[in-house]
């Protein structure tokens, strides 16, 4: 007995993972695609190791794309983020400086969005990163730095 | 020095005898020696991890999130299975190395998925989340060490503007709340060390939090004795930090003879010496910089470590210890 009790009480931190993933891979596939506008939440403080601190620009976005047409509220999404609630989107290390350059220096001639997989009452997930409408990896590629 | 050698000085000294000595030495001799072979199976390995490592590393962009997520619950799950199996076995070195693999891979695990979803969840949902499902792991660890990174993890996740009204409270000034947050911290440390001889042979957890309400008492002592009992100018906050520090002291010591823990007692001996030492050398003020003060400075270090150094001697044969 004690054996089965151990291997359960091992095994339940891993299935507790895999469901977690499992249900974020579902939140994601399933939810309607809709792209925000997004600011620096601060010029300076933009870039933090490898990810980017952004606001939800909702001025900018059309809200046409969410149900009733209308933008859901600032809390909705990016619940859980902290210092001032900015959302954060992972980049890669070797990337992350020429994406901060572009932030610092060109955001106010650049078009920065987000791409979230949404589904209402649900917290949204961020899928892709676009810089005038292209995902940034495209248009660091063809815009290097 | 040789086996052979060393074990001939041992006879010398009357620690074995010569049969001893010859049925150690025939001993090692049968068996050999591995320790060439260990360290270049250790190199070897090393190294293999090591390029493993760097070779997820370089490739880390071009990695789908699949393949990250599968490797990532395939080597956790080796983690989970080595976990069980050193326990099932009764392995206690090997059950410790993957308790702490697994934990730092729950960790890990919880980044990685926190990086693919782009997450944006603070450090305290991940640290508890991270805390609750570790929390079996630790439960059969017998390493104090990580039973206490665990309860740190667990404090970690706790409301700081708890703490910082906590800290207003105890700190802002020398009273009645200053006092109340060392005998209340003192109190917890009290009641799990009370609690240990049921507790212990189940998990070390709660020894672990006794260890650091006991660290958390001596930071306050430490910061009552620094703050009112040097920096300060008022003589009454001098006085009652000292009687706050001293009796702390005193306590801790007088509970050391209770509990004939003559390790306690010395280092606390030694602490308090260490803190007149400090007072003395705070009330140098500008002598210290002449080089007169140079001089008595030295003299004065000299003279207390003479003092700690005689305290110690003292101690270890104080009869009160048996």
């Amino acid at each position: 007995m004690k054996k089965y009790t151990l291997a359960v009480f091992f095994l339940l931190p891993w299935l507790v993972l895999a469901g977690w993933v499992v249900s974020l891979s579902c939140i994601r596939a399933n939810g309607t695609e809709v792209t925000v506008a997004i600011m620096g939440y601060d010029p300076r403080d933009l870039l933090s190791g490898r990810y980017i601190a952004y606001q939800i620009d909702w001025k900018k976005t059309n809200c046409a794309q969410f149900p009733h047409n209308q933008c859901p509220s600032e809390k909705e999404f990016c619940t859980d983020a902290r210092w001032g609630r900015q959302c954060r989107f992972y980049v890669p290390e070797t990337f992350a400086n020429d994406l901060d350059k572009l932030f610092r220096r060109r955001s106010d001639q650049l078009r920065f969005e987000v791409v979230y997989s949404y589904t209402p009452r649900k917290t949204p997930i961020a899928k892709k990163l676009l810089i005038n409408g292209t995902p940034w990896q495209t248009y660091l590629m063809e815009n290097p730095q | 020095m040789s086996l052979a050698k060393k074990t001939e000085n041992w006879v010398n000294e009357q620690i074995i005898t010569r049969e001893q000595q010859t049925k150690i030495l025939a001993f090692e001799g049968s068996h050999g020696n591995n320790t060439f072979w260990n360290v270049a199976m250790g190199i070897a390995g090393s190294l293999i991890g090591l390029g493993f490592c760097l070779l997820i590393a370089a490739n880390w962009q071009t990695i789908p999130d699949e393949i990250k997520l599968a490797g990532d619950f395939a080597v956790l799950g080796g983690f989970f299975y080595a976990a069980y199996w050193s326990v099932q076995n009764q392995r206690n070195g090997l059950k410790e190395l993957f308790v702490i693999l697994s934990f730092l891979g729950i960790g890990a695990t919880i980044g990685l998925v926190g990086q693919i979803f782009q997450l944006s969840g603070g450090w305290t949902k991940a640290a508890l989340f991270w805390a609750i499902l570790s929390l079996p792991f630790i439960w059969v660890s017998r390493v104090m060490f990580f039973n206490v990174v665990w309860v740190l993890l667990v404090l970690s996740t706790c409301d700081f503007a708890w703490l910082e009204k906590f800290c207003k409270y105890a700190f802002e000034e020398l009273n009645m709340g200053t006092l109340l947050s060392l005998v209340g911290t003192y109190a917890i440390y009290t009641s799990l060390e009370n609690a240990r001889p049921q507790t212990d042979k189940y998990t070390l957890l709660p020894a672990a939090l006794a260890k650091i309400a006991l660290a958390g008492a001596y930071a306050i002592v430490c910061y009552v004795g620094m703050r009112w009992g040097i920096i300060t100018e008022s003589a009454m906050d001098m006085a009652g930090a000292y009687i706050i520090v001293f009796g702390f002291f005193a306590m801790r010591m007088y509970m050391a003879v209770r509990h004939q823990d003559r390790g306690s007692f010395k280092r606390n001996a030694i602490w308090a010496e260490v803190y007149i030492f400090i007072i003395f050398s705070s009330r140098l003020n500008n002598l210290g910089l002449s080089g007169l003060g140079f001089i008595g400075s030295g003299l004065l270090i000299l003279f207390f470590i003479w003092v700690m150094r005689r305290t110690s001697r003292y101690i270890k044969q104080m009869e009160i210890f048996k």
